[in-house]
């Protein structure tokens, strides 16, 4: 257990020390969220980026993002004002000039002093954006700031709407491939050097050598068009039957913006899945290749048992742990894979959001993204090392892989 | 004479590979008789090992046998699979080299010990198994046994997994035990008790045990017949007495010249090493195998055929054309 | 006092050596891969696609269409047309996809080999100074690249590469910058086991000096795997190019690249497969011989792996 919080820190420090370098270098680079094609008159950007709080120095900045920050008259003084860590004042009142942006002229903003956990769970439910406070509670708190470009979003809501469309996704087709791959690549072990093992084996291949931005629109072609014009075919020159639409002569296969079913689940997830599969099938192929090589397995058939009982008491878990090891760099397959998929079948995602956030220099924005998806890497590593743990009990005792 | 509980019967053995077949063992006839300790002898690649996973087996993918191996009057060799492990680990129980690889490290000992003992016969209760087992640790002397069966394989010394590997073995009180080396892998002091506890046991159930060595030392403590293996067959079987007494075929001769003694004449007699080479398996040589190392080969009796298995004394055979070889090495 | 004819055993012992006589290791290497029928094919196939793109202008001399060439008369993607020369036909603006396609192999092919260049002295080194400091350097050194291997280092890429424009020598350092954790891995491996082999310990013992070590005996060793696992790295390099190229954020015009020609065709497939036909085709057949060629290379040089 020790090693598995020690991991969990070393990913937590990761996290901090990725974020303060995507922070420092977007502040560093050229370019900016607010010279879009009409720069704003120079007073109004001063407010903004005051607003912002990007007139600070870098490590205030850096640390207002992380631990919060007090609300800071900006649009009176027209100069900062002081900054007051972690002591935020009841109520204080937050205005911004400039009308161009009339979104927000005049606004009053408040900001709490605290943001209790109930209140911001509650932000997650209920959506009614002018009842928000303003909170500048610092990404610690749960609180990603207002998004850059489109001044009055919170990258909360953002996330909130982006990160089921991504996980959506992620999640089965990880399941998927977890649950295809590692049984096929049982088979193949068991069959070492047969149809069988050649089968799997290629068949596994085929997501790995066929990339998935290739796959995706493959398989759009395939379904929509091919298929189509086989049922139209089908149902209304051979059998003469009923015109169906094209929608249910596609089967309804391809996603199509925020529309549902169960059945949409079905390309995304080929798509995503088989990438990983073949590495899947690779690794619990050499592992259970290794184990059924092993003495220990030797041991097990002197005792007169079943292969059936080989397969899954002695072999099993030698046999995941590659597969396991490989959950790690795998989170980092699905996300660039969702990145694909969100543009091939235009689905509404995390994915989407980061790039465009990135290419527009929207610091929350691109902040908050990349703060979701690290922490579905940290998860994911952190389920890993929980799982290897309970399967090596060497690590149990010992307290470190071997 | 006791009667043979596991006879081979012109055990023939090849392996393909990608480079070639290698012919592992070349027609072997060997009687287990019953409740006795027969030691295999040989050097690694004499194929002693080899000759006794066929029974149970064990052999890699890539193994063709031929020949027969009779256990209560059924060939083992011929088995389906089911019947094979009807017989193994109930009747024949095999103990391996190496007691740190064999164990399994991701399961715990209990899970180990328990299923050999209840797939076998499904009417023995958990906690009735759990008793037995813990009993059987105690017999091998493991200390804290109710502990021990809780733990995993690597939180045990080399010494008490070969025990626990000896206890999970004869679970099932079997009729003949295989031990494969049983004491290479271990220290010497932990090597005796080892053997110690084997020669108890077996006098206890009245089994019997193939104990493959390459160490003529552990055959002369413990066993009671010795067969001698070189190049896949079988050279010379006696009992251990007679063996060591009266060695018949040169290549014992030269392995008990190449053993360590402490004996007076060790100072003056340097330890004589085999000259050569193991012969390459998959071009043995014609004739007997250890015709190019044997200082008494003679090119034309010893390539023509295998000198077969000739009984030299009572219960004591020896595969060599040269009938006085000893002789002839002493006055050479 | 021995019994035994030694000029006999001797004779039987190079006999026995005989069969097993002693072969180089990298001709044995050659000899294992070339009995690899897949990854024989794959050669002919790599080296197909090679010449392609080294030749390419003469593509444009053929077809009589340039890169740049917007052909009025096949505005908004035409499907193949042989008559006039358009053999994989036109993209929305008119232009040749064959020749666009071959030249975008051409950008693809050179991002690799620049970038798993980067990523194999960055391997090289990163995993070299690991292995030949060794000490707390090393446990650092590794644990960070542990930790550095289950991190999504494409989208940090991502987010250099919208910052920082697509120069392409920029997306040359930044894709090489993704790549290369698997090799410094492997290159520590082998320093490691190098460093406690018996050969260096014997050079050691006969006071050669640990320069001439390293020059002589170490960096010789580790070429040769750093080289096998160069070409499995270059597939995932041309994967992460094409990958950042359908995303907008790879080559700019007037270049192009394959990923950039799929992303251009991805959404229009229902109508118009062709533009994503053709430049998926021969990435796949890129991805394909390259990891073929980059596993059977593997194989050859470390058959344990099997």
């Amino acid at each position: 257990m020790a090693y598995v919080f020690r991991r969990f820190g070393q990913m937590l420090i990761l996290v901090v020390i990725a974020l303060a370098a995507v922070f420092s270098t977007q502040r560093l680079a050229p370019g900016g969220p607010f010279d879009g094609e009409k720069p704003p008159p120079p007073e109004i950007l001063a407010n903004l980026r005051a607003y912002y709080d990007m007139d600070l120095g870098m490590p205030s900045q850096f640390m207002g993002y992380l631990f919060g920050m007090a609300a800071r008259d900006v649009g009176q003084s027209g100069r900062p004002g002081r900054v007051h860590w972690l002591t935020i004042p009841d109520r204080a009142k937050v205005s911004i000039t400039g009308s161009i942006y009339d979104e927000l002229t005049d606004d009053d903003l408040l900001v709490r002093k605290w943001c209790p956990w109930d209140e911001w769970l509650s932000r997650w439910v209920s959506s009614k954006p002018d009842q928000r406070p303003l909170r500048k509670c610092g990404v610690l708190r749960g609180d990603f700031g207002l998004s850059m470009t489109k001044r009055n979003i919170y990258v909360n809501d953002y996330v909130r709407d982006g990160l089921p469309g991504t996980l959506k996704y992620a999640v089965p087709s990880l399941l998927f491939a977890l649950f295809l791959g590692v049984p096929m690549g049982f088979l193949a072990a068991y069959f070492q050097n047969t149809r069988v093992d050649f089968a799997m084996v290629s068949a596994g291949m085929v997501g790995t050598i066929i990339p998935n931005l290739v796959m995706g629109p493959i398989l759009i072609y395939l379904l929509a068009i091919q298929l189509d014009g086989f049922f139209h075919w089908l149902f209304v020159d051979y059998l003469d039957w009923v015109e169906l639409s094209r929608r249910q002569r596609t089967l309804n296969l391809i996603p199509s913006g925020k529309s549902g079913g169960p059945i949409h689940y079905f390309l995304p997830t080929l798509v995503l899945g088989t990438a990983l599969l073949g590495r899947i099938v690779r690794l619990s192929r050499a592992g259970a290749l290794e184990a059924l090589r092993s003495n220990y397995v030797r041991t097990a058939r002197s005792k007169g048992l079943p292969n059936w009982l080989i397969l899954f008491r002695h072999v099993l878990k030698p046999g995941i742990l590659p597969v396991v090891t490989y959950l790690g760099p795998v989170s980092a397959v699905i996300l660039t894979g969702s990145l694909v998929i969100e543009y091939t079948f235009s689905l509404p995602g995390l994915g989407s959001q980061f790039i465009s956030a990135a290419t527009d220099r929207d610091y929350t924005l691109l902040m908050g993204t990349t703060v979701i998806l690290l922490v579905f890497v940290i998860v994911l590593n952190f389920i890993v090392d929980l799982l290897y743990t309970w399967l090596d009990p060497r690590i149990r005792t010992e307290g470190s892989p071997t | 004479m006791t009667q043979a509980i596991l006879s081979l019967r012109d055990l023939t053995i090849h392996f393909k590979t990608p480079d070639g077949i290698v012919k592992a063992v070349n027609g072997v006839s060997l009687d287990l008789r019953e409740q006795e300790i027969l030691g295999i002898v040989g050097e690694s690649g004499s194929g002693k090992s080899q000759t006794w996973m066929a029974p149970m087996g064990l052999l890699a993918d890539n193994a063709s046998v031929s020949g027969q191996a009779l256990f209560e009057g059924q060939d083992l060799l011929s088995l389906e699979p089911r019947a094979l492990n009807r017989v193994r680990g109930t009747k024949i129980s095999m103990v391996f080299q190496d007691p740190m690889t064999c164990l399994n490290p991701y399961l715990s000992i209990s899970t180990q010990m328990m299923e050999g003992l209840r797939f076998h016969d499904r009417s023995i209760s958990k906690t009735e198994a759990k008793k037995r087992c813990i009993a059987m640790l105690e017999r091998v002397a493991i200390p804290d046994a109710s502990r021990r069966f809780r733990q995993y394989p690597h939180e045990l010394s080399g010494g008490m997994r070969q025990r626990l590997m000896i206890a999970m073995a004869l679970l099932n009180d079997p009729k003949v035990l295989i031990a494969d080396e049983p004491t290479t892998a271990l220290d010497v002091t932990i090597q005796a008790q080892i053997l110690d506890i084997l020669r108890e046991l077996q006098a206890e159930r009245g089994m019997s045990i193939v104990l493959i060595t390459h160490d003529l030392g552990v055959v002369a403590e413990t066993c009671d017949r010795v067969a001698v293996m070189y190049g896949g067959r079988v050279q010379e079987t006696a009992a251990a007495q007679a063996l060591f007494e009266n060695p018949q075929h040169p290549y014992t001769i030269a392995l008990m010249q190449a053993t360590p003694r402490v004996e007076a004449d060790a100072e003056t007699q340097r330890l004589a090493a085999i000259p050569g080479q193991p012969p390459n398996m998959r071009v043995p040589p014609p004739g007997c195998a250890f015709f190019p190392r044997c200082p008494l080969g003679a090119p034309d009796l010893c390539t023509a055929a295998t000198p077969p298995l000739e009984e030299r004394d009572q219960d004591h055979f020896c595969a060599c054309y040269k009938a006085d070889a000893p002789q002839l090495l002493k006055e050479a | 006092m021995s019994l035994l004819r030694p000029e006999r055993s001797e004779a039987a012992l190079n006999g026995a050596f005989d069969a097993v006589k002693s072969r180089s290791l990298t001709r044995l290497a050659f000899e294992r891969f070339s009995r690899n029928k897949v990854a024989v094919v794959s050669t002919i196939i790599l080296a197909v696609l090679v010449l392609l793109a080294i030749f390419a202008p003469v593509a444009e001399i053929l077809t009589g269409y340039t890169m740049e060439f917007q052909d009025r008369n096949f505005y908004s993607a035409k499907p193949p047309n042989w008559e006039a020369k358009h053999f994989l036909g036109t993209d929305q603006n008119g232009r040749d996809i064959m020749v666009r396609v071959i030249f975008g192999m051409r950008i693809s092919m050179l991002v690799a080999l620049v970038a798993a260049t980067v990523a194999l002295v960055v391997g090289v080194l990163y995993g070299a100074i690991s292995g030949l400091v060794g000490g707390w350097v090393d446990v650092l050194m590794m644990r960070f690249l542990d930790l550095l291997i289950s991190y999504p280092l494409t989208l940090i890429a991502v987010i250099a590469l919208a910052y920082f424009g697509r120069n392409i020598y920029i997306v040359f350092a930044i894709i090489g910058l993704v790549e290369w954790q698997i090799m410094a891995r492997v290159v520590r491996g082998q320093v490691l086991s190098l460093r406690n082999s018996d050969f260096i310990e014997a050079a050691r013992a006969t006071g050669v000096p640990t320069t001439s070590i390293v020059l002589h005996h170490i960096i010789p060793n580790v070429i040769g795997i750093a080289v096998v696992y160069l070409t499995l790295t270059i597939p995932e390099v041309i994967l992460v190019e094409s990958f950042l190229g359908f995303l907008g954020l790879g080559v700019q015009e007037p270049n192009t690249s394959l990923g950039v020609l799929i992303s251009e065709g991805a959404t229009r497939v229902e109508h118009k497969p062709w533009l994503v036909f053709s430049p998926g085709v021969f990435l796949v057949l890129l991805l394909m011989s390259l990891n073929f060629i980059g596993d059977g290379l593997r194989d050859a040089f470390d058959p344990k792996d099997r």
